[in-house]
């Protein structure tokens, strides 16, 4: 039995006449002699508006029960996918996932997949012709909800695939991958490959095609992602190990509402240092772009996200609360700016190719992988250094 | 400990300010040392959204998945409940049907509650949690979702309570209880502050919304009290309860029931009325008052349907008509009205005037069916509520 896995995200299901289209969408798809195991996101804006009305009883967030509200919206967007499959004659299901049997651990609206067998699902593809699961959601050993963080649809889609050992495709109102953001470049291309380990970056440097964790377990397991767009039948592009073409920049990707921290004139001491990044991290609270410089004192600076700086103030003043003569910074109005490609790792030249490419443009700070160079700019030369870079490495 | 069991329908939840005002109410009887398990429904207008949703997408939807759509509703609710209630400092965790062990036969939109598993439940009272759950939903030994049909969270909550042993079940709505007749078309209907199980029962079935009739007969054959009272407004109340025979004669309540379809087969086979039941069964359509006569050259079965809880009327009518013909006569649009009480057909003399009554009024009876407990007549629906008035006056009012 060949069996498809698709997902559909939230703006192809976002109404009753897409999620019919949608509908028509998997039964051509039938026709290739296909099983499908079909994952759905919750209709539109329904996430954003259950977050609303939970803040409106209550402004603790419980995650628990969030989890118990938010996957509701899938479990609509599912039965009604289902109801719209049997309209046009196909057997077709909705499972939750209490049904279709996804194990995560029970880490509320950060949960992980732990095991996932799909024996249900596979008996009933035997009787059914399309089964339409529930994304974004996993249950307990102990039946509790829970949920896989936002973009978690993804996610689910990308371990059925493994479960069934099938073909992963990813419908969104995006045709594919593109080298940077169509919406700030509109010149941008679409990429027809990306590797696994360049959509990683690119994932987490903030382009919203793929949920990272999704690309992780693609990649733990090789199963090739296709990403294409819901209603249109323009060719998209694969997620997979290797990419046939071998550009060495694949892609650029934007982060906007960066905080530099930046604290100069401590003491050296390794310690202080190891010290300042494990209160950071342990109140959860994610930094980028590091840079240690020791001359004559010891200078760090790293970047966070606008809306935390206030967290990370208090935690560092906590921790330097007895240190005298050091100063410290915060620079707000950042934008981080990275390109990333896997033949960076075989090619020279790359980083002065980049320099020049910059050299209009003030750089307040620059960091370096194996496959990404980052630069941190003012917002305000975002677009000079986007549109710049984008000449300089083809994108 | 004594557990109470509450129920909040779907008006008392309508939106996050109700929400909060329940929350409130739940925290005065948990701090007077109760525990306390809370069953609600959808907020307000949800289910009927979601099955306009449905519509819009099929022309006959599964059964099944009708299901999984409409349960979302009460998921909605519990959730934000508890999170109000947290916002109070109540410890509380909300259960689906089935985490809460609502166990269900597989009659997808008008399931019945087979048994309740209620450990769960009582493990989280046991930590001093509030326990919210979704009313109207259970799951199958398939382990698909099933719901209990229009009304089914007060069976949700009157089964708990009887899982549970609760000391008392209460019912909040928008009404302070049962009336003599739908207070919303008759202003002067009587409040009726006790009513037996039986009667109860019978009004459910015959239409009165106030409570679930499933509901009532899982509180009868637990011998727990129904208290059914308004969220927002204290004062009057209707216990539900063994009321000893005897102390109530003649009609207690006029109630009636709209879009009923009455449908006959003429035949000359018993087989082919088997195989029209067959039929229904296995599309899970509920019939009552069902007739059998034998009429020149063969045989006549009628009963009605109700089709408040069938979501594809028009799919099943043409496979009806498909697979039986022309020997089979569906008739929409009507409504029936009974009248209810304990030994009301001791004699005739009820049925005679009301029979008469409507001779007077020129209004055409389509049926009569009489139990011990219920006189009902099938009629057209336009004429329904004018004949829930005449007969509130003759038998509750006594205006002659």
């Amino acid at each position: 039995m060949k069996i498809i896995v698709q997902k559909y995200g939230g703006s192809s299901v976002a109404d009753a006449e897409k999620i019919k289209a949608v509908a028509v969408k998997i039964s051509k798809k039938l026709k290739e002699k296909a099983k499908l195991v079909v994952v759905v996101s919750a209709m539109g804006k329904t996430t954003d508006n259950l977050i609303k009305l939970a803040k409106e009883v209550s402004n603790k967030s419980v995650p628990r029960e969030l989890d118990m509200l938010l996957t509701t919206g899938e479990q609509v967007s599912a039965s009604l996918l289902a109801m719209a499959l049997n309209d046009i004659g196909i057997k077709s299901k909705s499972l939750n996932a209490f049904q279709a049997e996804i194990m995560t651990t029970g880490d509320y609206m950060q949960a992980r997949i732990k095991n996932l067998k799909a024996k249900r699902i596979k008996d009933l593809l035997k009787e059914n012709d399309a089964l339409i699961v529930t994304g974004f959601q996993g249950i307990t050993e102990d039946g509790e909800i829970t949920t896989l963080g936002r973009g978690g649809s993804d996610t689910s889609a990308v371990a059925l695939a493994v479960a069934l050992n099938a073909k992963c495709e990813i419908y969104s109102d995006v045709a594919g991958i593109y080298t940077t953001d169509p919406r700030l470049h509109p010149a941008a291309k679409k990429l027809k490959y990306i590797t696994y380990d360049e959509m990683l970056e690119m994932s987490s440097l903030g382009a919203k095609v793929l949920h990272s964790r999704s690309v992780e377990i693609a990649k733990k397991f090789g199963i090739t992602i296709y990403c294409g767009s819901t209603f249109s039948d323009e060719e998209g592009s694969y997620v997979m190990k290797n990419n046939i073409e071998q550009p060495i920049v694949s892609g650029l990707s934007v982060m906007d509402h960066q905080t530099q921290v930046t604290l100069s004139n401590l003491p050296m001491d390794n310690n202080l240092v190891q010290q300042i990044f494990e209160k950071v991290a342990r109140e959860g609270l994610n930094v980028d772009m590091i840079s240690v410089i020791s001359n004559s004192g010891l200078n760090i600076s790293f970047t966070i996200v606008e809306e935390k700086k206030s967290h990370v103030a208090k935690a560092l003043t906590l921790i330097l609360k007895d240190m005298k003569g050091f100063n410290i910074h915060y620079n707000s109005g950042y934008s981080k700016i990275s390109i990333v490609g896997i033949g960076m790792k075989s090619s020279s030249g790359v980083a002065s190719k980049f320099f020049k490419a910059l050299e209009k443009v003030p750089l307040s700070l620059v960091t370096t992988s194996e496959i990404k160079i980052s630069c941190l700019v003012e917002e305000k030369f975002k677009e000079k250094a986007v549109k710049a870079l984008v000449t300089a490495f083809d994108l | 400990m004594s557990i109470i069991v509450q129920k909040y329908g779907g008006s008392s939840v309508a939106d996050p300010e109700k929400i909060k005002k329940i929350a409130q109410l739940i925290s005065n009887v948990k701090k007077e040392g109760h525990d306390v398990a809370v069953v609600v429904s959808a907020m307000g207008k949800t289910t009927d959204s979601l099955i306009e949703l449905a519509k819009q997408v099929s022309s006959g939807p599964p059964k099944r998945e009708m299901d999984m759509l409409l349960s979302t509703g009460e998921r909605i609710t519990m959730s934000l409940l508890c999170m109000a209630l947290n916002n109070l400092g109540i410890d509380s965790v909300s259960l689906t049907g089935s985490q809460a062990g609502i166990i269900t036969n597989d009659r997808h939109n008008d399931a019945r509650v087979i048994e309740i598993r209620p450990f769960r439940v009582l493990d989280e009272l046991e930590k001093g949690k509030v326990v919210v759950v979704g009313g109207f939903q259970g799951v199958s030994y398939r382990r698909d979702i099933t719901t209990l049909g229009r009304g089914g969270s007060d069976t949700t909550a009157v089964a708990l309570a009887a899982g549970l042993n609760a000391e008392r079940c209460e019912i909040y709505s928008d009404v302070d209880g049962v009336y003599s007749a739908d207070p919303s078309i008759i202003k002067d209907a009587k409040h009726l502050p006790e009513i037996s199980y039986e009667q109860m029962q019978e009004m459910s079935e015959a239409g009165a919304k106030v409570l679930n009739a499933q509901a009532v007969q899982f509180a009868k054959e637990a011998q727990i009290a129904i208290y059914a009272r308004s969220t927002f407004q204290q004062g009057r109340e209707t216990i539900v309860r063994k009321f000893p025979s005897g102390l109530s004669k003649g009609v207690k309540a006029v109630v009636y029931e709209n879009d009923i379809s009455k449908i006959e087969y003429f035949n000359n086979d018993d087989e082919k009325s088997i195989s029209l039941l067959r039929f229904l069964e296995q599309r899970q359509i509920p019939i009552k008052e069902f007739n059998y006569s034998k009429v020149e050259n063969g045989n006549k079965i009628s009963f009605l349907v109700s089709e408040k809880n069938i979501y594809n009327v028009e799919k099943i009518e043409s496979e009806l008509t498909a697979e039986f013909g022309n020997c089979l006569k569906i008739e929409h649009g009507f409504g029936t009205v009974s009248l209810i009480g304990d030994g009301i057909n001791k004699d005739n003399t009820i049925l005679l005037e009301t029979l008469s009554i409507l001779q007077k009024e020129k209004v055409k009876i389509h049926g009569v069916a009489t139990t011990s407990f219920r006189i009902s007549f099938l009629l057209e629906k336009a004429l329904v509520k004018n004949t829930v008035l005449l007969y509130h006056n003759r038998w509750i009012e006594e205006k002659v």
